[in-house]
């Protein structure tokens, strides 16, 4: 019986002392990084109002409603807090995925025309070390957030403080990086950070540690006992931190589907294509599609410029099938403007700048062909070379 | 009908291959260990490979996509197919290793919930991935800018071949397509023609169906491979489910598009079975790796690559240690002598540029690349060890080979060892070579290439696991029996 529980109780002992040792380090760890602990901000104790956009603003929470060219900002005001003092902000905020983009700011004060910009996961509440910004240092004289929205609608703060780092804070922090929701992204498809994207220590180099430690202690109890290395108990404690990391991704992946299912469950093809940030992109094709250009293929070229991340041209190109487009950060040579074909800019990228008589008027060759436009809104213009 | 449609012809070819790994095994080796998982796993890349062909050699005739015609030749292949694999005596009296997945011995009551917990796991993982898949809109960027791209352009606009930017400019003509990336092999987008043309309508979640399928099908095989092995059903679907459970396969997975889950298919399972074929002295699975990767070549242009590699491995493995190390510094000598002759560039008849010039690499039938130093251990040690893409796995490689040094056992298992430690060798100096002196390297900063290349290795590196620690995971109970 003893002889049949060897290996489970050697396990056990490898895997918990080991975890101990880890957990002491860790601590001794986070608590050399606390400083002073100055007296939060919170929504109660801190007055912000909306220097752009509107909503309502409580000591509860914030709401946004409106967007004025896009845009809220909520402000705090003048204040004066110092960064290394107050560095773990914990926030909670709903209907993210409707907005395009939302970032907790802060002005220094010896650069004020600057902004630190931290940009905000979507999802439930979280804790973030602002320390992990290189940015996030001296003193801040205003605090806020910026979100970006095409349409009204209502997203809600429901919760905000900027805190100093403590013991509890600071383990919170640590364990909230490694749950924190990883939604799919671009760049989900090359890398997964596990978590938040800026973390103190990732949880598998933690697990990696872990199980070292643990082979350490495994080996001192087969040498003081004087008992034959055995494989299993090795495997077992790596098989143990497989499991663990994949108990995360297994709950991030509970997650997403969930997002995913809300965002997509019982819609059409078309609904749910026009989902998040390609809506405006798709409603502005689809109406092209059907109601500017004709219906068989045509030759478009969408021009943008060379440091667009060419994202929403890209799209379209792919949504304007038929049609065969090609993204362009250059102007076509006069030999390669073709009779009837359409030249599209997006307007979505705001740092392309369209000079739209400049273009008009160019005549390639010299000769009779002109450009005209033929469809312009608030997302993009079209030409055609006549 | 749509779906029953589409369902037939996704798995039409997914059958067909299964048929002929099955029958061929049968047929043309004396005795290959095998079972249905595995030939199902390993035949669904087989059978995707001839509907490749078959579309090729469709388009090739008609110019255009007919259905009709692909689904006819793939009935027609079914004939003779099944003939071979149901061809039950003749298999019976040539392939007597085939087993089936039963245990001789019933697995304990703990085995019994570890296999039911297992299997809940990998079924949590491939739930999660289909439901992505049939919820989510093509998302990836080259997929939308490249691979499913080109599918939906020869949907709606009829085949033709991508043509250069440039000439896409001076040309009038709307219906040509073109790509910055035009020269792009086009497998997976003729996958997803297939099964747009299958279904009737341009789907943009059911186009990437196959590619959940082939991550289905690399579970399968791993799962059967282990099993031929000899393990018992607990570590055999423990390797499967490592499989699974890797980030960023589930990624894949979930989020289709790209061509690199394919790639694992082809030239990672390529590996599983040369290494497996090499380790158990078992020619048709050699053979059938060496197809496997030599088709990966079709699929993207690292496969040419991939292909190599699984040739060097096999010329290794044949030529030993000693002769091996030998060659190498012939080799290494010869190309010292060149460089002081100044002879790094030569042009072969058929072949072309070989050799080093100024900075740049040429090679046959891959072009040129440019030689650059970069320094990418921090971006593989993030990676690798700290970021959540791979959970343990390279750590768990890590230890595999050092235990490889520390357990080494009979000759038999030394020889598995040795086909395992030359696959990690040459795959390990391949990357090297790619992300450290190419200049390649800057996809290993951005964090790209540097997950992907790896990636296309997946099942082969975990099959490594197997290999490796196959002696200690069988047990008596673990040999199955033979078959019918």
């Amino acid at each position: 019986m003893n002889k049949l529980h060897a290996p489970l109780r050697d396990y056990l002992i490898a895997a918990l002392l080991s975890a101990g040792l880890v957990a002491a380090g860790l601590t001794l760890y986070l608590d050399n990084r606390i400083g002073n602990t100055p007296s939060p901000i919170t929504l109660e104790n801190q007055p912000f109002r909306f220097a752009m956009g509107g909503g309502n603003i409580s000591s509860q929470q914030i709401d946004i409603k409106r967007f004025s060219n896009g845009l809220a900002i909520i402000s705090s005001g003048n204040l004066t807090l110092h960064a290394e003092q107050l560095s773990i902000l914990k926030i909670d905020i709903d209907s993210l995925d409707k907005l395009e983009e939302i970032v907790f700011f802060a002005r220094p004060k010896h650069n004020p025309s600057q902004f630190i910009r931290i940009p905000l996961a979507p999802g439930s509440a979280v804790l973030l070390d602002l320390r992990q910004y290189p940015d996030w240092q001296g003193t801040i004289s205003e605090i806020g957030f910026l979100a970006r929205s095409r349409l009204d609608g209502d997203h809600r703060i429901k919760a905000f403080s900027l805190e100093p780092a403590t013991l509890s804070n600071e383990w919170q922090s640590l364990i909230s990086s490694w749950l924190q929701f990883e939604p799919w992204q671009q760049r989900s498809v090359n890398y997964s950070t596990g978590g938040a994207r800026e973390q103190l220590l990732y949880l598998p180099s933690v697990i990696i540690g872990w199980f070292l430690l643990a082979f350490v202690v495994y080996g001192l109890i087969t040498l003081f006992q004087k008992r034959r290395f055995s494989l299993a108990t090795p495997l077992a404690l790596v098989l143990t931190g497989w499991l663990i990391l994949d108990g995360r991704w297994l709950l991030n992946a509970f997650e997403q589907a969930k997002h995913s299912y809300s965002s997509y469950a019982g819609m059409s093809a078309t609904e749910r294509l026009k989902q998040g940030i390609d809506r405006e992109i798709m409603t502005y094709i689809e109406h092209l599609k059907k109601n500017v250009l004709p219906d068989t293929p045509s030759k478009i070229l969408l021009l943008t410029d060379s440091d667009s991340s060419q994202y929403f041209e890209l799209k379209a190109r792919y949504h304007l099938l038929p049609h065969s487009a090609y993204v362009s950060s250059g102007f076509p040579r006069k030999d390669e403007l073709w009779e009837r074909a359409y030249i599209l800019i997006l307007n979505i990228n705001s740092s392309f700048v369209f000079n739209e008589n400049k273009l008009i008027s160019m005549q390639p060759n010299g000769k009779s062909r002109r450009i005209r436009l033929v469809h312009k809104n608030k997302t993009g213009n079209l030409l055609q070379i006549q | 009908m749509d779906l029953l449609r589409l369902a037939c012809s996704l798995l039409l070819p997914w059958f067909l291959g299964y048929l002929i790994v099955r029958g061929s095994q049968s047929s043309l080796a004396n005795s290959v260990s095998s079972n249905h998982c595995r030939n199902l796993g390993f035949g669904f890349f087989i059978g995707y490979f001839l509907l490749y062909l078959l579309i090729r050699f469709n388009l090739t005739i008609s110019g255009e996509l007919q259905y009709g015609l692909v689904i006819g030749l793939l009935c027609l292949l079914l004939l003779p197919s099944a003939w071979l694999a149901f061809n039950t005596q003749k298999r019976k009296a040539a392939n007597p290793g085939l087993i089936s997945l039963h245990q001789t011995c019933s697995p304990s009551r703990l085995q019994q919930w570890a296999i039911f917990a297992l299997l809940l796991m990998i079924a949590l993982h491939w739930a999660f991935a289909l439901m992505e898949t049939l919820l989510r809109p093509l998302f990836p960027w080259d997929a939308f800018t490249t691979w499913s791209y080109a599918a939906k352009a020869w949907f709606y606009g009829g085949y033709s071949e991508f043509i250069p930017p440039e000439e896409w400019l001076r040309n009038p003509d709307a219906s040509q397509f073109t790509s910055h990336v035009h020269q792009y092999p086009i497998f997976s987008s003729l996958v997803q023609l297939w099964t747009a043309t299958s279904l009737g309508r341009w789907s943009e979640t059911l186009i990437n169906l196959p590619s959940f399928l082939a991550g289905t099908a690399i579970g399968l095989a791993l799962y059967g491979e282990s099993r031929a092995q000899g393990l018992s059903t607990l570590p055999a679907l423990l390797i499967c489910y490592l499989f699974f459970s890797i980030p960023l396969v589930n990624t894949h997975l979930s989020l289709g598009g790209y061509a690199d889950i394919w790639l694992a298919g082809y030239t990672g399972l390529g590996f599983v079975a040369l290494i497996s074929g090499v380790a158990k002295g078992e020619r048709f699975t050699i053979m059938l790796g060496l197809a496997l990767t030599g088709f990966g070549a079709l699929v993207k242009f690292e496969g040419a690559v991939w292909f190599l590699t699984a040739l060097a491995f096999l010329s290794f493995h044949w030529m030993g240690l000693k002769r091996s190390t030998l060659l190498l510094l012939v080799a290494s000598a010869l190309a010292g002598g060149a460089y002081l002759f100044n002879l790094t560039l030569i042009e072969l008849p058929i072949i072309g540029l070989v050799g080093v010039s100024e900075g740049n690499l040429y090679l046959p039938g891959i072009g040129l690349i440019k030689l650059q130093y970069h320094n990418v251990w921090e971006p593989y040690l993030q990676n690798f060890f700290m970021l959540g893409s791979w959970n343990l796995l390279w750590s768990a490689l890590l230890l595999s080979v050092l235990g490889c040094f520390f357990f080494q056992g009979e000759t038999r298992t030394r020889r598995e060892h040795g086909a395992a430690l030359l696959f990690l060798f040459l795959f390990v100096t391949s990357q090297f070579v790619i992300f450290f002196l190419t200049d390649q390297g800057r996809w290993a900063e951005k964090f790209t290439s540097i997950n992907r290349l790896p990636l296309q290795f997946t099942p082969a590196l975990v099959f490594t696991l197997v290999i490796i620690w196959k002696s200690k995971l069988i047990t008596p109970q673990s040999q199955g029996r033979e078959d019918e």
